[in-house]
């Protein structure tokens, strides 16, 4: 019997091979550490590049006073103009705004917070000119009466840098949705290109302006102002800064296009070049960074991303806005220090580096160069190398976990037959049923077959000895007791001979001697019989007409007892020899003879138990057997005769039977029954079905 | 009538002192030798009228079918009856083939041997005078005769030893009748287990069938015995 997987040889040698699992992990350990060392160095060469390129921007002749709008207070907002590629159409809609919406600066009546007054800026520059799209938050959308008296319903005011101090400021507004009308505070006169288109939106309205870059000198401020009836005072007005005098005006942050050239030559493939200002406003912008991981596919990806996970860090596109750019680094870099610092993409596995140096004229630190590079190239390779790394270890595995599970079942098949070979050589009862084949192998098992066969051979040759016992005592006895017994026939004759008749004594000695022999040939009889087997000649026979032949000897024998035959309709074909079977048959009538209950019968049948065995068995009533073990009553010398029973009885008679049984390749068997025993022999057959055809 | 001799082999001398003073009381004039050496030298001089052997005589393990051979290249007619504690097969076999009248085992007793030895002696006699003893019983093609111990299967005799005469002859006797194994037993004078019964029996039939291959008049009775079936 195979022993359960769990228990098997096989079960412990996969337990084992899983060891091998420790290569993909060291294999883990050490990309993880490449990782690591490849992250250093990616960080120290994109140092060194924002380096360069801040040195070089150093270099060329930048007007560093103008990209930084001189602040005196430190407060004063500044506003930042987004490149664009293409001017837009000034329509009032935000379409061709959609790609910077994210990027909105928010502004509110600072006066009376209560006010619903508010609106949302984006500026733009595209060639020579300003684009501005405001969206006012106005639930009360009060129109003035005509385009003289502006002031009368919601406007806005645009004031840019005049003469004396003061402001030049120009009011805007409409008396209907569509283009704005613009008047001029003083004498100015309205300057050719200030152009612009009111809408209603969803929360207010909307307005888009072109207003030419030289007009406003670098500075402006826009305010809205916020009218709910015509003839009060405004209920809010929401600004950029200060309107009124030049010096409140907010400074434009424009990219600059010097610079914007200068870093277009720059290997802008892979890398992200931004110059900020010292606001952190963007001056010029070149490059892009990959972020989209092309080759993959998603579960690989999905795979390394669980082994190669960074721990979280904040989103890189929050430190993007208002046409600024903010990060750790960045303020380490406008300190004076160039610095690192990664992001995490939210989109991608990637990451973003992000390398920040700053622009020194002098002591003084001008600006600050941004590189940004994805980890693409990192993750690539380590991509790369983590799918060899597996496929080699799934493979390292495969081949050697197969080879062990291979192995362990070689053994385990060869342990199997050999447990197989011995079970079967040795019967139930313990006896040695043959000789067993000396394996050939010459390993542990091979020897522990030899081993194994050689002990039984042993245990043969023992049990041998200790079988003839018996017969070789019969041989040894025979001549003792004939001294004895022709002494006593000669004794017998000289009594007789002086006239007084025959000695009861000597008559008694005879009958003891007679007694004896009858013991001796029992004995021998088994011996005798193993001769038989010899030259046993063995002949197709069908079972039934010979139990029933039998029954009717029987019967003959003994009148007193009823015999029954029980046999099938169909025939029972047997390969056997019957002088052999009727002896068995004997042996186990003479015992139910002795044994049986009067007035029973005896009970002599035939049944097939399967195509191939049919079942010879005599049963009688009475007392049953103690069977403790079942079997042992076959053995030799073996009688479970209780005392006063007539005649000697050596427990031969079963294991005649059990050796004829096994000389037929069958076997003998006894069980108890209720009210009786049966006793019988199981012997292999053809048997015919009851239409009379042969089964197969 | 002169006095019949009787050579006994046997290495025992407790046996052989109580079986020669059995025959000897019967009237036989016992001579016992106890190896096969002495008894040659013996029958060198003469030989006995009938001789009983031992197979094993002391070391000399094959001593008896020896003597046996050499016997029976002195004379054709001489009876030998082989007496030992050997009851293997084989040495039946042997011991019959080398031309034994009778192999019995050494605990049939003596009463049964002085049955054989008599009926031996009557063949001898018998042969000497010819047919003037009573007409051969006659079965089928068989033909029996008792005195001369002599069975004729088609006018060819089958050459049985004594034992197999009589059980023969049991069977002869009740045509039909079914004999047991005990009863043969008896009737042919030895004491044998049953099996052995039927190895005389199956010996008999080989020795018909030798004559006649379809010969089947002797049948067995499963469970019962044999009877001659005509």
């Amino acid at each position: 019997m195979a022993p359960r997987f769990r228990h098997s040889l096989r079960f412990k040698l996969l337990l084992v091979s899983l060891t091998l699992l420790l290569i993909p992990w060291a294999g883990y350990q050490y990309l993880k550490q490449l990782e690591q060392s490849l992250k250093q160095s990616q960080e120290r060469l994109l140092l060194n590049r924002a380096e360069i390129v801040a040195d070089m921007l150093a270099n060329i002749d930048l007007d560093w006073a103008d990209l930084n709008p001189r602040d005196v207070s430190g407060t004063r907002p500044s506003l930042y103009v987004h490149p664009l590629t293409t001017p837009p159409d000034i329509d009032g809609y935000p379409e061709e705004w959609q790609n910077l919406s994210t990027q909105t600066r928010r502004f509110n009546a600072r006066s009376n917070p209560s006010a619903a007054v508010g609106f949302d800026w984006l500026a733009g520059r595209a060639g020579d000119s300003l684009y501005l799209l405001i969206e006012v938050y106005d639930p009360h959308i009060i129109y003035p009466r005509s385009d003289r008296s502006l002031d009368q319903g919601d406007h806005l005011i645009l004031a840019v840098p005049g003469d004396q101090g003061k402001t030049t400021q120009f009011t805007i507004g409409t008396p209907a949705p569509g283009w704005v009308s613009i008047h001029s505070n003083g004498a100015a006169p309205i300057p050719a290109g200030l152009r612009g288109e009111w809408q209603e939106s969803d929360r207010g309205y909307r307005v888009e302006l072109q207003i030419p870059l030289a007009l406003t000198r670098g500075r402006l401020s826009l305010a809205v102002v916020d009218v709910d009836a015509p003839d009060q005072q405004p209920q809010g007005i929401a600004s950029t800064s200060g309107w009124r005098k030049n010096i409140n005006l907010a400074y434009l942050a424009l990219p600059n296009r010097q610079a914007d050239h200068y870093l277009s030559n720059l290997e802008h493939r892979h890398y992200h070049y931004t110059l900020l200002n010292r606001q952190r406003q963007v001056i010029a912008r070149q490059g892009k960074v990959l972020t989209r991981d092309q080759r993959s596919d998603p579960l690989w990806r999905g795979l390394l991303e669980l082994l190669f996970a960074d721990p979280l860090r904040p989103s890189f596109t929050e430190r993007e806005g208002l046409g600024e750019l903010d990060g750790p680094e960045i303020r380490q870099a406008l300190n004076g220090q160039g610095g690192v610092y990664r992001y995490p993409s939210p989109d991608s596995p990637l990451t973003l580096l992000s390398s920040a140096y700053p622009v020194r004229l002098g002591d003084r630190v001008e600006g600050v160069v941004v590189v940004e590079q994805s980890t693409q190239e990192i993750l690539l390779l380590q991509q790369d190398a983590s799918e060899d790394l597996i496929g080699l270890s799934l493979g390292l595995f495969l081949v050697t976990g197969g080879s062990l599970l291979w192995l362990a079942s070689l053994l385990a098949r060869r342990i199997t037959r050999l447990s197989d070979k011995y079970q079967k050589l040795v019967s139930p009862d313990g006896r040695i049923l043959g000789e067993p084949e000396t394996s050939t192998h010459r390993d542990e098992l091979g020897r522990l077959d030899n081993s194994l066969a050689s002990v039984l051979k042993r245990t043969q040759a023992y049990t041998r000895y200790l079988e003839s016992m018996a017969s070789r005592i019969a041989h040894e006895f025979r001549t003792p007791l004939s001294m004895i017994q022709s002494s006593l026939e000669n004794l017998q004759l000289t009594v007789s001979d002086q006239a007084q008749g025959d000695s009861p004594y000597v008559t008694r000695a005879l009958e003891g001697t007679q007694r004896l022999n009858l013991i001796l040939r029992r004995l021998r009889e088994a011996t005798r019989l193993e001769q038989a087997f010899q030259n046993a000649e063995r002949v197709e026979i069908d079972l039934a007409p010979l139990l029933e032949s039998l029954c009717q000897g029987y019967q003959d024998s003994h009148p007193q007892i009823r015999f029954q035959a029980q046999t099938p309709e169909a025939g029972v074909i047997s390969y056997i020899n019957p002088d052999l079977i009727c002896q068995a048959v004997d042996k186990l009538v003479s015992n139910a003879v002795d044994f049986h209950q009067p007035e029973t019968p005896i009970v002599l049948g035939i049944t097939i138990l399967s195509p191939d065995w049919t079942r010879l068995s005599v049963e009688n009533q009475g007392s049953n057997l103690t069977l403790e073990e079942p079997g042992q009553i076959f053995m030799n010398m073996k009688s479970q005769r209780g005392p006063g029973q007539q005649g000697p009885h050596l427990g031969l008679g079963l294991y005649l039977v059990r050796l004829i049984a096994e000389f037929h390749e069958g076997r003998a068997w006894a069980e108890n029954t209720p009210g009786g025993v049966s006793f019988g022999l199981d012997l292999p057959s053809r048997n015919e079905s009851p239409d009379g055809s042969a089964t197969p | 009538m002169p006095q019949r001799t009787i050579a006994l082999i046997e290495d025992e001398q407790v046996i052989r002192d109580n079986y020669r003073d059995y025959l000897t009381r019967q009237g036989y004039l016992v001579k016992g030798y106890a190896s096969r050496t002495e008894a040659s030298s013996a029958f060198a001089r003469a030989l006995p009228d009938l001789v009983i052997l031992d197979i094993g005589l002391g070391e000399d393990v094959d001593g008896g079918f020896e003597l046996c051979r050499e016997l029976r290249q002195r004379s054709a007619t001489l009876p030998i009856i082989f007496l030992t504690a050997r009851d293997t097969e084989i040495d039946s076999v042997v011991g019959l083939r080398l031309g034994a009248d009778d192999y019995i085992s050494k605990e049939t007793g003596l009463p049964y041997l002085l049955a054989r030895i008599a009926a031996l002696f009557r063949r001898v006699t018998a042969m000497q005078t010819p047919d003037t003893g009573q007409p051969p019983m006659q079965r089928n093609e068989l033909s029996l005769n008792i005195d001369r111990l002599d069975a004729r299967w088609r006018g060819v005799s089958l050459d049985l030893t004594v034992t197999e005469f009589w059980m023969l002859l049991a069977l002869v006797r009740h045509p039909g009748h079914v004999r047991s194994r005990d009863q043969l037993m008896q009737e042919a004078q030895i004491f044998v287990d049953s099996n052995s019964i039927s190895t005389h029996i199956k010996r008999i039939r080989r020795k018909f069938e030798a004559i006649d291959a379809d010969f089947d008049h002797i049948d067995t009775v499963y469970g019962a015995g044999y009877r001659w079936k005509s």
